[in-house]
């Protein structure tokens, strides 16, 4: 029971079996194998933002610009192959778009010291702006040309992109658990100053953080494009605080020092689940009381969270006597 | 110790994801009623909008002895939260899924696998037309919207003057469709002027109000605005008010009648373009249930309460619509 | 002691500059940017977004954020517009403020008693209360059908606006209780050891924003005549934005009510400002963006 109270995941754990269960029990169909792999997937670019969100508020920040930057590389990707660019090309130049406004943001929060959430704020506006400047006036929508569009139609089938997202995540918990980047980033997210007192470079610490987010956001831009078959300039709207929640239901503490990216991952698959429960139960406003237990599970989950702290809190003690 | 603990929670998702890929499918919800079900996915839920499409869906579950279901996402534009709910239906098994796409292209692949999967697609409203789709219902097509806003604005402005667009979100397909056709029919117009820049109201009241605003100031001569968004006709009209030109500029637009009632009544809005969105689903229903049972809709068909149907070959089935002005907004309850 | 080495230069001034150099640049080139038309429209387009800025500028003075704002605006407003729209105006009016502090006190009792940090209960909130709001209204516009036009009629807004900053600007600047948000926002344990009880202090002031919502959902209705649940997801962060232009610190225990009313006079002015020099629509978003860290970075000069 202490080892399980120690667990930082535990709540999320908690939640996810708990809803499993549930759903398995009252909602017919739940357990259809294929289906359920079919509306996870739709969550990989959603998890591959949670990565990069994972590694921001570890280190005591957060970027609101996730969703708009995605919107951006999405975008962009559409344009290169529709003006005949290869896919590898285009692909290449949505992550290093990605990366740039990643890297500006990093520098501005970085170099400059200003605020995470006043310049994520501002790429936020910007990126989706931009994004719909190279679209071009009154587009909305990207086709990808014919032949990669078959392409893609096969990926749509595969689990590709949960295999990418899978990757993605195992690479985050890489660099969280065994790089000394991860140590940096628990550094500065727990203190700052103790962290430049003993020697860590905390403006390139930072500035690689939003790098690798704008670099994963970038790679989400282009599952996104991907799975639906074209590029739309509003892509991604809204995902940052999906993100963010599902970050947040997972463990990671919000003001920093601590974080997980396994933690993330039960986090989105838990609103994956919730969103599969709900909508094979056939409620009508499904999205609606989608949004409404998703308030629920994050405030009642970060309580969990309290009390597990404190439960351990007092066994510590405990142990002390 | 903190790799142990890693390795428990590893075995926990692998749980999960395992159990899901082990469970056998069990029988289809519907089976307890064993009624046939319809889902409507909209492309936001929770507008005046789609309100009133569904009370076209529920009158028709009603009529027909079926069940009618609607859902969509929560928030405008959210192509991904669409597909995802047409996935949640495939793997529900319904018998039909009707939808209105914020995407033409994004949904293409899981329309095809849901025929694919043996359940029957269709769309209203809003069109799919690359896709295996079975047939589109709607009340005109998007261009033309366009071109009949600016149509009945010119007539109204005596075929000059200068002329405002007011959209609603940048990103959203069918106004960006909407926006071509007032474009398209300007130019039959060469007396009117258009005003730079186009507004966007992202549906929003407030914003629909202060672009109006600030165009007017921009523009002191303005002499009409196209709004093909519904937020768009009721804002331009409160800015019209505000800054006493009621009358000189004149209001054309996509709208709902229960929200311009008395801004028609006052001869700020001259009038919308609209069809009854209850009477469309519900025309889109019984069709759809018809399908279910092979009967296949015709060219000219006679529909009582609704008229004449055309049906193109490509299987886009267009109902009349009507232009509401101040001598009949009062027949419309929506 | 940061005090002391800014008291020359007044903080604000450098944005102040900024929108100074904005509004002189468009009346120059725009005869009509100072007419009363225009001075109305904007006063009536900043009134939402400026009563709630009010409330989030004291938030985050206290080193919280609150993200529901925008929802605790909608289902205030439809609560009380439903009664409104039925001719019980006084009714209506105090059900909008009641059920704006009945969120505000929600939001606090979380933070307060639950413990819970700012930005994750408000999150919270935001997914139930707009969800809530929506699943209450069915999804249909209420219809004031006139009766409180009043409150969005000529410069009323406006006035009601400039109104809630001077109240605000007094409330912080020279009040015990101003002095106490501050104080917690500097730091929270010192000021506990002074003897200030920071669980008061953040339930005042969330319960206070939580009110300014439910003012801003009475104006907002005044102007509109009529209100839809989806009708403001802008104005939350479009308030946060407005707050951290104005200088104050998204860590807490610095910033002013008067920075606050220059960040939303950036704002507005901006988006008026591009109608009238004609600007595509798809570059206004990015101007915008441009905007906000141009502050930031002036603001941040400042300081050095």
């Amino acid at each position: 029971m202490r080892r399980l109270i120690a667990i930082k995941e535990s709540p999320v754990l908690v939640l996810c079996v708990g809803l499993f269960i549930c759903f398995a029990i009252y909602v017919p169909n739940f357990l259809d194998g294929p289906g359920i792999l079919d509306d996870v997937k739709q969550y990989a670019s959603y998890a591959i933002l949670a990565v990069g969100m994972t590694l921001i508020i570890g280190s005591a920040g957060i970027d609101i610009s996730v969703g708009s930057v995605l919107g951006f590389s999405t975008v962009l990707f559409g344009c290169a192959m529709a003006r005949g660019m290869g896919l590898m090309s285009a692909c290449l130049a949505a992550l290093i778009a990605g990366s740039v406004w990643g890297m500006l943001n990093g520098f501005f929060i970085a170099r400059l010291k200003l605020q995470p959430i006043v310049v994520t704020l501002s790429s936020m506006a910007a990126a989706r702006g931009m994004a719909y400047v190279i679209a071009g006036q009154g587009v909305s929508s990207i086709p990808l040309p014919a032949e990669a569009a078959g392409r893609v139609n096969l990926t749509y089938g595969s689990y590709s992109p949960l295999i990418l997202a899978l990757v993605v995540a195992v690479g985050g918990w890489l660099v969280l658990v065994k790089t000394p980047l991860g140590r940096y980033i628990l550094a500065v997210g727990s203190n700052e100053e103790a962290a430049r007192f003993s020697g860590i470079d905390v403006a390139k610490t930072k500035l690689w953080i939003y790098s690798i987010t704008g670099f994963l956001a970038g790679l989400a831009g282009i599952v996104t494009a991907g799975m639906m078959n074209t590029s739309i300039t509003d892509a991604g709207l809204g995902y940052e605080f999906e993100a963010i929640t599902a970050v947040l239901i997972g463990g990671t503490s919000i003001s920093g020092g601590e974080a997980t990216v396994v933690g993330s991952i039960l986090g989105v698959v838990a609103v994956s689940m919730l969103n599969r429960g709900l909508g094979l139960m056939g409620i009508n406003d499904l999205e609606l009381w989608r949004m409404l237990c998703l308030g629920v599970i994050l405030i009642s989950s970060v309580l969990l969270d309290q009390l597990r702290k404190r439960a351990m809190s007092k066994s510590a003690k405990a142990q002390a006597v | 110790m903190s790799s142990k603990l890693r390795a428990v929670c590893a075995v926990g998702l692998a749980l999960i994801v395992g159990l899901a890929g082990c469970g056998k499918p069990k029988a289809k919800p519907e089976a307890a009623n064993n009624k046939r079900t319809i889902v409507f996915v909209f492309k936001l839920v929770g507008i005046p909008y789609s309100n009133a499409c569904q009370k076209g869906a529920v009158q028709a579950a009603k009529d027909l002895g079926i069940n009618v279901e609607f859902t969509g996402p929560a928030k405008g534009g959210d192509v991904a939260g669409q597909i995802r709910i047409i996935e949640n239906q495939i793997s529900r098994g319904v018998d039909a899924i009707v939808i209105s796409p914020n995407d033409p292209n994004s949904v293409k692949p899981v329309i095809d696998k849901a025929m694919a999967k043996g359940v029957k697609v269709f769309t209203w409203d809003s069109d799919a037309p690359d896709t295996k789709r079975i047939f589109y219902v709607a009340a005109a097509d998007d261009v033309g919207i366009g071109s009949d806003i600016m149509d009945q604005l010119a007539k109204d402005m005596g075929g000059k003057g200068k002329v405002g667009i007011m959209s609603g979100s940048q990103g959203a397909l069918n106004l960006n469709q909407h926006v071509d056709g007032v474009y398209k029919a300007l130019k039959k117009y060469p007396d009117i002027k258009l005003a730079k820049p186009i507004l966007y109201n992202n549906d929003q009241p407030q914003l629909a109000q202060s672009g109006m605003s600030g165009l007017l100031q921009a523009h002191p001569d303005l002499g009409g605005i196209a709004c093909v968004s519904s937020p768009g006709p009721p804002g331009a009209a409160r800015a019209v008010i505000a800054s006493g030109k009621t009358g000189k500029v004149k209001i054309w637009g996509l709208s709902l009648p229960s929200e311009n009632r008395r801004y028609l009544k006052d001869g700020v809005v001259n009038g919308l373009i609209l069809w009854d969105p209850g009477k469309l689903t519900y025309l889109t229903a019984k069709l759809v249930n018809d399908y279910l049972d092979d009967v296949k809709p015709t060219d000219g068909m006679e529909v009582e309460n609704i008229g004449k149907l055309s049906v193109s070959d490509d299987g886009v089935i267009i109902m009349p619509g009507v232009v509401i002005t101040k001598e009949n907004v009062d027949q419309f309850d929506f | 002691m940061n005090k002391i080495c800014t008291n020359k230069i007044p903080k604000e001034l450098p944005i102040l500059l900024f929108l100074v150099a904005m509004c002189a640049a468009l009346a120059v080139t725009k005869s009509t940017f100072l007419s009363a038309d225009n001075l109305r429209a904007m006063g009536t387009d900043a009134a939402g977004i400026g009563i709630i800025a009010v409330g989030m500028t004291a938030i985050i003075i206290t080193g919280g954020i609150d993200l529901s704002v925008a929802a605790v605006l909608a289902l205030s407003a439809l609560v009380g517009g439903r009664l409104i729209s039925d001719g019980m105006v006084i009714q209506g009016c105090a059900a909008t403020l009641l059920t704006g502090i009945g969120c505000g006190a929600l939001n606090g009792g979380l933070i307060t008693i639950g413990r819970m940090p700012p930005i994750i209960a408000t999150l919270g909130t935001l997914y139930i209360i707009q969800s809530t709001a929506t699943l209450y209204s069915g999804g249909q516009a209420i219809y004031t059908n006139g009766h409180i036009a009043l409150l969005g009629r000529g410069f009323i807004p406006l006035m009601i606006t400039v109104l809630v900053f001077g109240a605000g600007y007094v409330l912080m600047g020279f009040t015990k209780l101003g002095r106490y948000v501050y104080a917690i926002g500097g730091n929270e344990e010192s000021a506990r050891l002074a003897g200030i009880n920071p669980a008061h202090i953040k339930m005042a002031v969330y319960v206070s924003a939580g009110l300014l919502a439910g003012v801003a959902a009475l104006v907002t209705m005044g102007i509109n005549n009529t209100f839809q649940a989806n009708d403001v997801p802008d104005y939350m962060l479009g308030a946060i934005a407005a707050v951290v232009i104005g200088g104050t610190s998204i860590m807490g225990g610095e910033g002013s009510v008067r920075g606050t009313m220059i960040g939303v006079g950036i704002s507005t002015v901006l988006r008026n400002g591009a109608i009238l020099v004609g600007l595509d629509a798809r570059w206004t978003q990015a101007v915008i963006g441009a905007a906000i860290v141009i502050a930031a970075i002036a603001d941040r000069l400042r300081r050095r």
